[in-house]
């Protein structure tokens, strides 16, 4: 894949952070919307059933694998910017095992602050999330997952991506 | 200098030791101490209790002996704290006098004197505690420690609890006696288990509650004020 | 738990060495954290000045915020309710919630939820509640309080919560985890720790499906979007929040916010002093349009602290839970000794403030005031400081008002003060026998008296110095 030194800082940054949580997460630098469908294809999006947060189902159903946007990302802590559009949408990012996000890096800031101060007011709703769910309630010993999903991947695109058209390559 | 000492009850009454160690330091370093007459107390039981008129009437008396001096030393953090941080809100009218206290170490720390002063060595392996008044209250943090350093002989061991509170608290320690003295236990934990020879303290009141603690357990660590490790040895009487 | 709020219920708690221990584990793990990443220092101390601005500027502003707020929230079609106290919180949800039809009832971590007594009141009314933050689902099972505002089980070993587990939802402890006598090899216990939690994941899984509705708490509220602010690790929230019909948050008015901008600064405060990490596993921004969505804003004593000068920047705070992380009263005590919702300086400070100091006056007592609070506020708030103040307006007993006139008489008398000082030294047992001396003697020694007072050889120093300077004595020795 990308060599840590090819990268640029935010962006290295952005891995190493994710990094330290300690979790299964990970934060992949990819050139294209096709090796994005690559790295979907190999995570078995093509054959299990899939929750795409644009195409949202009705009824809950938990998956094996959700996809989502990262419409922003922060370095410092390896946050990432979700704006799911319906309830329905946000079950994409929330019922899924593993998560996958697409990200840009065009849209790729320092740290919270500067996520924060830059927000648009939500609607309906923003949610910063920072890998994937865990709990420390049993003696402060960090257990991954908690209720929500047990894995992130974050992809970072040079532009930003079309889920539609990310799945149409998918499937083809 | 000329250096009024301000001594307070714990030690009038319960360690003179601290006192006369806090002389003979202040006399090695070519100062001229002076003890004002008749000093009782600060004030801080009653107003650490939340009765802060008998504190400042108590306070009133201590902090009028010391008309007309210039530098006033105790060594007590806790009761320095009192006099600078309490009683001027109180007696508004004796606040220029009341800020004109310092703490042993706090003074210390500006004396040119100690530089390359020739402390007797001091053997042995010790903690330091410094009291919360004078960490927290009065931001004195650097100075005991710099001051134990030049000590020869002196093996000063870092604590894993070194920040954290003795436990005594002032009327806390007979109100909540088991709270405070587990407070205490932890505190002193570590420096058991290491079988250090001495915990070096600023503060009378931690002394008297960290002693207490550690003869009740019959520990072979004993407790000192650092006033007793960098002063000259007592002569024989 | 008995005697709730009082001095004797910190006593018997410190008597419990093993409740100390678990609570220092547990404390210390959160304070090595966060020292690993935001260490007490002047870049702490910058951002603190900044937190504590914006909170305070909120305080300030709180009326206006409050409108701003309503106005927003109901223009994106959700609801605001007033509540002036727990009684009228209590009422409001349950009448949400009976509009709704709901009958069974997801919350999401509330201490405010605690505050009012809500879920034995919404229990009692016939339905069914479930908490579904892990930690307070634990102490649900257990009948017992949160001990802690951000670690609800923090004062819990992995065999208490294993036997919880078994007993209350019939789950088989884990793999080889002793539950009585000697513990079990550290390794044995953490896995043990992970399999409970994962446990409990599958335990509520169908839950949150089959919630009707959810009742929350809120980190802040903001006023500008209409939005509420809700900070998690777990995920429980966003289910909470995105599956039941309904969502209900209950937070105290003064978690108001101008905007959404001064969340970059409060929030990486809040969690790494809370937990050590440099952000939570999801922030949720959530409007009405979202969810439908009901508002409780409760009073409870918080305007009229507000108007309070002295006292009013307790309402700064974040709850964070650092105060609790590290003061040396909640490391040997526990959060259940303080009674109600909050522990620790925050919680000795906002019982007798919000519930009268006639209810919970001993609180302010139960501290050494070493001021290590203060120093890890996020806020600044002078906790140690405010703790003192609030002891002179607690009601003192007549015995000790006498016994500190009666002390302060002599201390004015230098001659009196000797002469009581000299009996001391003569007859020390008479201080064994004083009610102090028998509580100084719980776990201690007393000091020995020293043969003559530190005044005494001054004197004699001084007549064999120069014992012409006898006529010279005034105010020198």
């Amino acid at each position: 894949m990308e060599r840590k030194d090819d990268l640029p800082p935010l962006a290295r940054r952005f891995q190493e952070s994710l990094g330290e949580l300690a979790g299964p997460d990970q934060a992949h630098f990819l050139s294209s919307l096709g090796e994005a469908a690559e790295f979907l294809r190999e995570a078995r999006a093509g054959e299990e059933a899939v929750l795409w947060e644009d195409r949202p189902r009705e009824r809950p159903f938990r998956a094996p694998l959700g996809v989502c946007r990262a419409w922003k990302a922060a370095a410092a802590t390896g946050s990432i910017l979700l704006l799911p559009p319906s309830r329905e949408a946000s079950w994409a990012s929330l019922l899924a095992d593993r998560v996958v996000a697409l990200a840009s890096l065009e849209d790729l800031v320092a740290d919270l602050d500067e996520l924060f101060t830059t927000l648009g007011p939500p609607s309906p709703a923003a949610l910063v999330v920072t890998g994937s769910s865990r709990t420390a309630d049993i003696e402060k010993q960090l257990v991954i997952p908690a209720h929500g999903p047990s894995r992130l991947d974050v992809l970072f695109l040079p532009e930003r991506p079309d889920l539609a058209r990310l799945r149409e390559m998918v499937r083809s | 200098m000329r250096i009024a000492l301000f001594v307070p009850c714990f030690v009038n009454h319960a360690l003179p030791q601290v006192g006369r160690a806090t002389v003979r330091l202040l006399e090695a370093l070519g100062h001229q101490v002076v003890v004002p007459r008749n000093q009782t107390c600060c004030g801080q039981p009653a107003f650490n209790t939340g009765l802060p008129q008998e504190a400042a009437a108590v306070g009133k008396t201590l902090v009028e002996r010391f008309q007309g001096e210039e530098v006033i030393v105790a060594p007590s953090g806790s009761c320095v704290a009192m006099v600078r941080r309490e009683l001027p809100r109180l007696l508004p009218e004796l606040a220029p006098l009341c800020n004109r206290f310092r703490e042993l170490t706090e003074f210390l720390g500006k004396d040119p004197g100690v530089k390359d002063f020739p402390f007797a060595p001091f053997r042995g392996r010790a903690a330091l505690h410094v009291g919360c008044h004078l960490l927290r209250g009065l931001g004195v943090e650097r100075e005991p420690l710099e001051l134990l350093r030049s000590v020869e002989g002196l093996q000063v061991v870092p604590l894993e609890a070194d920040r954290y509170c003795c436990g005594f608290g002032g009327t806390f320690s007979v109100k909540a006696p088991r709270l405070s003295t587990a407070i205490g236990e932890t505190r002193l934990a570590q420096a058991l288990r290491l079988d250090l020879d001495w915990i070096v303290t600023t503060d009378p009141s931690c002394m008297l509650h960290m002693e207490g603690i550690l003869a009740r357990k019959r520990a072979r660590t004993r407790v000192l004020h650092i006033a007793q490790v960098l002063a000259p040895k007592e002569e024989e009487r | 738990m008995k005697d709730e709020g009082t001095l004797q219920a910190f006593e018997a708690a410190a008597s419990d060495p093993s409740l100390g221990e678990k609570v220092r584990r547990a404390v210390e793990r959160s304070v090595a954290k966060m020292s690993a990443h935001l260490p007490l220092g002047p870049e702490r101390d910058a951002l603190r000045d900044k937190a504590r601005a914006v909170r305070m500027e909120a305080l300030e502003e709180l009326p206006e915020l409050l409108e701003r707020f309503t106005a927003n929230i109901e223009a994106a079609g959700g609801r605001v309710h007033r509540a002036r106290n727990s009684r009228e919180a209590r009422e409001t949800i349950l009448r949400i919630l009976r509009e709704e039809g709901a009958r069974i009832v997801v919350k999401s971590k509330s201490m405010t939820t605690e505050e009012i007594g809500l879920n034995p009141f919404l229990e009692e009314a016939g339905l069914e509640v479930i908490e579904t933050d892990l930690g307070e689902l634990i102490v649900q099972l257990r009948g017992e309080r949160p001990s802690h505002i951000t670690a609800p089980a923090l004062h819990l070993s992995v065999e208490d919560i294993a036997r919880t587990f078994r007993d209350e939802l019939g789950i088989p402890p884990p793999e080889g985890l002793v539950l009585e006598g000697p513990p079990s090899p550290e390794e044995v216990r953490m896995r043990a720790a992970r399999e409970l939690s994962l446990a409990a994941r599958r335990h509520l899984a169908e839950k949150f499906l089959q919630g009707d509705a959810a009742v929350t708490g809120a980190n802040f509220l903001l006023a500008d979007c209409g939005a509420v602010v809700i900070v998690e690790n777990e995920n429980n929230a966003r289910l909470c929040t995105s599956l039941p019909r309904r969502q209900i948050v209950l937070a105290g008015v003064e978690k108001l916010l101008p905007s959404r901008a001064a969340l970059g600064t409060l929030l990486p405060l809040l969690t790494v002093t809370a937990t050590g990490q440099p952000a939570a596993g999801v922030v949720n921004l959530l409007t009405p349009r979202y969810t439908p969505m009901d508002v409780v804003l409760l009073d409870n004593g918080r305007l009229a602290l507000r108007e309070d000068p002295l006292f009013r920047e307790v309402l700064a705070c974040i709850r964070c839970g650092g105060c609790m992380n590290i003061c040396p009263v909640y490391r040997h005590a526990g959060g259940h000794p303080y009674g109600g919702a909050y522990a620790g300086p925050i919680g000795a400070l906002l019982r007798p403030l919000l519930e009268g100091l006639d209810r919970a006056g001993e609180l302010p007592f139960a501290s050494s005031l070493c001021g290590a609070c203060s120093e890890i506020c996020p806020v600044r708030i002078p906790l140690d400081r405010l703790l003192l103040e609030l002891r002179a307006r607690a009601r003192h007993g007549l015995l000790e008002k006498a016994a500190f006139r009666a002390w302060a008489f002599a201390a004015e008398r230098p001659a009196l003060f000797r002469l009581a000082a000299a009996v001391w030294r003569k007859f020390p047992f008479l201080a064994a026998l004083t009610p102090p001396g028998r509580a100084w003697k719980k776990g201690r020694e007393l000091p020995r008296p020293p043969r003559e007072s530190f005044e005494a050889w001054w004197e004699k120093r001084k007549d064999r110095e120069d014992p012409r300077k006898e006529r010279d004595r005034g105010t020198e020795g």
